[in-house]
């Protein structure tokens, strides 16, 4: 009898549960799941917007895995992830770790640090657009009178300066949020654990290694998830600064699908997507993975 | 290993002016003694083990261990807390949430790059003293708090420290099982043989656990002495007030004098002062005064004695408010001619409401100065 | 307990009507025509709607667009995919009109044109029939026209004792050389010739006038499109040259250099020759130019073999075919095409009318001379490929002339790998 009253009691608190979640899941499936639901299933088809509809199944992909222009994609996406990622990361981690000391003015300074992540993207890849231009930019002109170089250097004018100066602007861009992230993380670390540690004769790059970093953990994996994906993403900053050039070398996969979508090819900027979701998922799968969410220790 | 606090000063500053956590402290402490720092919260006393154990540098003063200076302000000396080779266990036993009960205690061993075997050797022996050893495997937030203590405890000792400073290690723990660990603590001291310091504002645990203990009150020491010399002899108002429980009864009194004797008068009664108290009047003379008198040192006669005694005692009529009994004992809160008192005794005759004569024991009458 | 109750029917009520108000209909009489540009062109078209408003009663919401014609083109494909209602009437570049006539998103204007008896002859022909025309079907009214043309300081030239503009590349080169080396003793930013050669839509006009003036350019054999060829070949080896060899168009060519760059770069008196749309010539007649009445308009040089080539430009109206107004809307076409109309646009903007007639107004030709010439440019423009795919061919042959240009490629490689491109191209949007 009692079992029954604890099943009935059990049941109605799941439908309780069930209902508080509704609306985040509705959103969820409106939202996000039916526009991927969507996109797939637009990717099957032939869906250009000046010639007949046609089911065409995997058609799109064969097309994708074979075109030079997905590949370059590919390789300078992923080549900005690899490059990027690290370098906000390291950098807003030393941020934060800065910004947790007493210093002086700290509350002022963490202000300060939120600002290049508090301008609009496109207002602040349009500040580096005219910090990089040839003739009358401020980093020619800084490098001038420094006496660094002797003639104008065209930022955006190699593969290898086009690729750098995107790094440089995404990396000064995005630090500040890696370092709030951080900073919250490295705040939640009770203050006694790092004396007890300078007790236990632990000295400051040890007790990084040993305490900080491992309580930091969890927070580091959502950082580098939102960063990750966002690298994935990129595509204003590219639009502003290069165009996908020079010749085409910093074309994002964002950047490559856009211009299937733009000229009609709905079908075949759809299949673009899907791949880029299918790759933002594997990636987050793995950091879930190494990350061991939902099994924390507190 | 022996500890010399001189003038030991701690200024904080902040935005809303500076602070002495601590005043110009002198102490010294012997080698192997339980010694405790007792007082009030605010007192100063977490932030003296903060200074002994280098977590803070002192703005004034000296530190000592042994015949070495570990930390001087004047002379910019300062040692860092692995310098000066300290274990500390904080109130909140600060185990780190990401490791093994095993790794914890093992982690001031590793750190400092011991033999692996050395390691594994010493965690075993710690952890068979107090008795953790089937704990090894488990994390920090799987313990009760009563385990989590004792690996906090394990992790301390299982490296030889000069001195062990604990900060009120027991406020965590339920009644019962702060009873049980004090006396563990106090064995556990005595076997190992190293000069502990511990604080606490418990003055029960004080009493129980330290071979000597400091007072400590707005960053000053008010009285050092054994658990016996703070309890008969306390030196002011406040170490009479904060030792003892249930506390002192401290009153104020006329004095008079008439020749040779002096007088005090309590309700309306004058009582005559036994020698010794009369010849401590005679040197307060002028000063205004308080006198205290602790709750068991009030007695009830018994009627025969009160017979026998009437021409030479003095007694006072009290009147019995409230009656707490407490067990063993019972507390009794009495007026005399509205000056309230607290009696302690095991006498189960009275009752609430009624009067009867109470008697002071002059002899342990105490005198305080007021300032 | 009542008034709470009644508090919440009402919060209820309040929320359902809000929400409802968000779905409303617009008011189904307003024309919303879709259009960018510079912010001053912009403001210009508010004048002009204003003007039409008081004139027919007609009510016009203006929404506006960025300056760049790919994000124009963006605005449009959302709205005409989902075949919404609004917006009814919009401006498209050539460039990429015939990726909208063949989506079908265009209505037909023969019926309206008919009625209102807009006979040929009225605007250029060929732009009408290369244009505006899809499978026979009159579907867009050019507004303005655009030709690549040639600006020089003719007071430069004068001083350095050159009596006409080139007529040919090496002239321009020979030319450039010898007044920049002088030049750049005092003023080291100068260079000689700038034009547009980032990786965007305008490198190909540009690559146009260099390859078709050389008998080069995009052109096909029956299904096969040829770009691999001597000409393209020359023609894009020069325009690298410009940059590395001779020097005279700085490295920022590949990277920055668009219509507004280049115009800039002119206007600071840093360059002798430029090669623009006739938009910028009421800039540098502006005030505040540095090169006020010290510029001429040419036509572009060509190949030795070959002639001046200018690559056909311009934005043409239309109406969309998911409009719900399209009577009114074609009121609007009407006002915009109307003499009058077109006369202003070329008074307060400098812009090359869509209509012939107004080449040979007294007033227009008084202020902007060079219109005379102009006509003549627009009627032999050279246009780019009609085809609803071309920007996509168009993509390729940017990034590959901009590999050329950065020196990443050689020329022969460059084209070769287009050609292979483009080619997939072609036959993936047969």
């Amino acid at each position: 009898m009692l079992k029954d009253i604890n099943k009935i009691r059990n049941y109605r608190e799941l439908r309780e549960a069930y209902s508080f979640l509704l609306p985040l899941i509705v959103f969820i499936l409106a939202f996000i799941l039916l526009p991927v639901a969507g996109a797939i299933f637009t990717s099957l088809f032939k869906d250009i917007s000046f010639l007949e509809k046609k089911f065409i199944f995997f058609e799109n992909y064969k097309y994708l895995f074979k075109d030079p222009g997905f590949w370059q994609a590919f390789r300078f996406t992923m080549l900005f992830l690899i490059v990027s990622v690290p370098l906000e990361m390291i950098f807003g981690l030393l941020f934060a770790v800065i910004l947790n000391q007493s210093i002086p003015f700290r509350g002022c300074l963490r202000a300060c640090v939120l600002i290049p992540w508090a301008i609009p993207a496109a207002i602040s890849a349009r500040t580096w657009e005219l910090i990089y231009n040839y003739h009358y930019g401020l980093a020619n002109f800084l490098f001038m009178k420094l006496g660094l170089t002797n003639a104008p250097i065209n930022w955006l004018g190699s593969n290898l300066g086009a690729f750098s100066s995107l790094v440089i602007s995404d990396v000064w861009k995005t630090t500040p949020f890696v370092a709030i992230i951080l900073l919250a993380g490295l705040q939640a670390i009770p203050v006694e654990l790092h004396a007890q540690a300078r007790v236990d004769r632990a000295n400051f790059l040890q007790r990084f290694y040993k305490i900080t970093l491992p309580l930091l953990k969890p927070v580091l994996i959502v950082a580098l998830l939102f960063r990750t994906i966002d690298a994935l993403r990129i595509f204003d900053l590219v639009y502003v600064l290069t165009m996908g050039g020079p010749g085409g070398v910093t074309t994002s996969f964002s950047m490559y699908g856009y211009r299937y979508f733009l000229a009609g090819d709905f079908g075949y900027g759809s299949s673009v997507s899907v791949v880029l979701f299918i790759i933002a998922l594997g990636l987050s799968i793995f950091y879930v993975r190494i990350g061991k969410w939902g099994k924390e220790v507190i | 290993m022996k500890l010399k606090l001189v003038s030991l000063t701690k200024k904080f500053t902040s935005l809303r002016g500076s602070v002495r956590a601590v005043d110009g402290i002198d102490l010294e402490i012997q080698d192997n003694e339980f010694f405790v720092l007792l007082g009030p919260s605010g007192c100063g006393k977490s932030t003296v083990l903060n200074l002994i154990a280098g977590l803070e540098k002192p703005t004034g003063g000296e530190i000592w261990f042994d015949d070495r200076v570990v930390a001087c302000a004047k002379k910019k000396i300062f040692f860092t807390p692995k310098e000066r080779n300290v274990a500390f266990v904080f109130q909140s036993y600060a185990l780190y949430p990401h490791l093994s009960v095993f790794e914890n205690i093992a982690f001031p061993l590793r750190i400092i790059g011991e033999d692996v075997t050395k390691i594994k050797e010493s965690v075993k022996r710690v952890g068979a003293m107090l008795e953790i050893s089937n704990l090894f495997s488990a994390r920090p937030c799987e313990l009760s708090g009563g385990q989590r203590q004792r690996v906090a405890i394990a992790r301390a000792i299982v490296r030889y420290p000069n001195v062990f400073l604990l900060d009120e290690p027991l406020s965590n723990l339920d009644a019962q099982l702060r009873v049980s660990t004090r006396d563990e603590l106090k064995r556990l001291q005595q076997r190992l043989g190293v000069t502990t310091i511990y604080v606490t504002h418990d003055q029960v645990e004080a009493m129980t656990l330290g071979d000597r203990i400091a007072l400590l009150k707005d960053g000053r020491v008010e009285q050092i002495g054994t658990p016996d010399q703070l309890y008969e002899c306390p030196a002011s108002e406040f170490a009479a007030k904060f030792i003892g429980s249930p506390p002192m009864n401290i009153f104020e009194a006329e004095v008079s004098e008439e020749g040779e004797e002096f007088y005090i008068i309590i309700g309306g009664e004058k009582i005559k002062m036994p020698d010794d108290k009369a010849e401590e009047l005679k040197r307060l003379k002028g000063r205004s005064c308080a006198f205290g008198i602790r709750p068991e040192d009030i007695h009830i006669p018994a009627p025969i004695l009160r017979a026998w005694k009437s021409k030479r005692s003095q007694y006072l009529k009290a009147k019995i408010d409230l009656i707490e009994p407490m067990g063993r004992e019972r507390f009794f809160h009495i007026t005399i001619n509205e000056h309230r008192f607290s009696l302690l005794t095991t006498d189960v005759r009275f009752k609430q409401g009624e009067v009867v004569d109470v008697e002071f024991d002059l002899k342990k009458l105490h005198i305080f100065e007021k300032k | 307990m009542k008034c709470v109750r009644l508090c919440q029917i009402l919060v209820f009520f309040l929320i359902i009507i809000t929400l409802l108000a968000g779905c409303a209909r617009k008011d189904e009489k307003v024309v919303t025509f879709s259009v960018g540009g510079a912010p001053n062109e912009l403001e210009f078209w508010e004048v002009l709607i204003t003007q039409f408003e008081d004139q027919t009663g007609i009510k016009v919401d203006i929404l506006r667009q960025p300056t760049d014609t790919d994000q124009r083109r963006q605005g449009l494909v959302i709205s005409l995919k989902s075949k919404k209602s609004n917006p009814d009437v919009f401006l498209m570049d050539v460039a990429w009109i015939a990726q909208f006539a063949a989506s079908n998103w265009l209505a037909g204007l023969d019926d309206y044109a008919g009625e209102d008896s807009i006979g040929r002859g009225v605007f250029f022909e060929k732009v009408m029939d290369l244009a505006d025309r899809y499978k026979g079907a009159l579907i867009a009214l050019p507004v303005y026209i655009d030709g690549g043309l040639l600006y020089y300081r003719k007071d430069l030239l004068e001083k350095y004792g050159i009596k006409a503009p080139p007529e040919t590349w090496k002239e321009l080169i020979e030319y450039s050389l010898r007044i920049q080396g002088d030049i750049r003793k005092t003023n080291p930013d100068f260079y000689g010739f700038v034009w547009q050669g980032a990786q965007y839509e305008g490198l190909v006009c540009n690559f146009l006038e260099f390859a078709v003036s050389n008998e080069g350019g995009i052109n096909f054999e029956g299904d096969k499109i040829l770009l691999n060829t001597p000409e393209n070949i020359e023609a894009v080896k020069l325009m690298n040259e410009l940059i590395t060899k001779y020097k005279i168009s700085p490295p920022s060519t590949f990277t920055e250099m668009k219509e507004e760059e280049v115009r800039a770069y002119f206007e600071l008196g840093n360059a002798l020759f430029e090669r623009n749309w006739p938009y910028a010539w009421s800039l540098h007649q502006h005030q505040d130019s540095l090169v006020r009445d010290k510029v001429g308009i040419a036509k572009l040089p060509h190949f030795k073999s070959g002639k001046s080539v200018s690559t056909l430009g311009g934005w043409h109206i239309g109406i969309s075919k998911y409009s719900d107004v399209k009577g009114l809307s074609w009121e609007f076409v009407k006002f915009v095409t109307s003499y009058n109309i077109q006369k202003r646009l070329a008074m307060e903007l400098g812009w090359n009318p869509g209509r012939v007639d107004v080449y040979g107004d007294r007033d227009v030709l008084g202020k902007l001379p060079h219109f005379a010439g102009l006509r003549n440019v627009f009627e032999n423009a050279h246009p780019r490929p009609l085809l609803p795919y071309y920007t996509q061919i168009s993509e390729v042959l940017q990034r590959y002339i901009n590999a050329v240009l950065a020196g990443a490629l050689s020329p022969e490689a460059a084209l070769l790998v287009a050609e292979k491109e483009a080619q997939k191209i072609v036959e993936r949007y047969k």
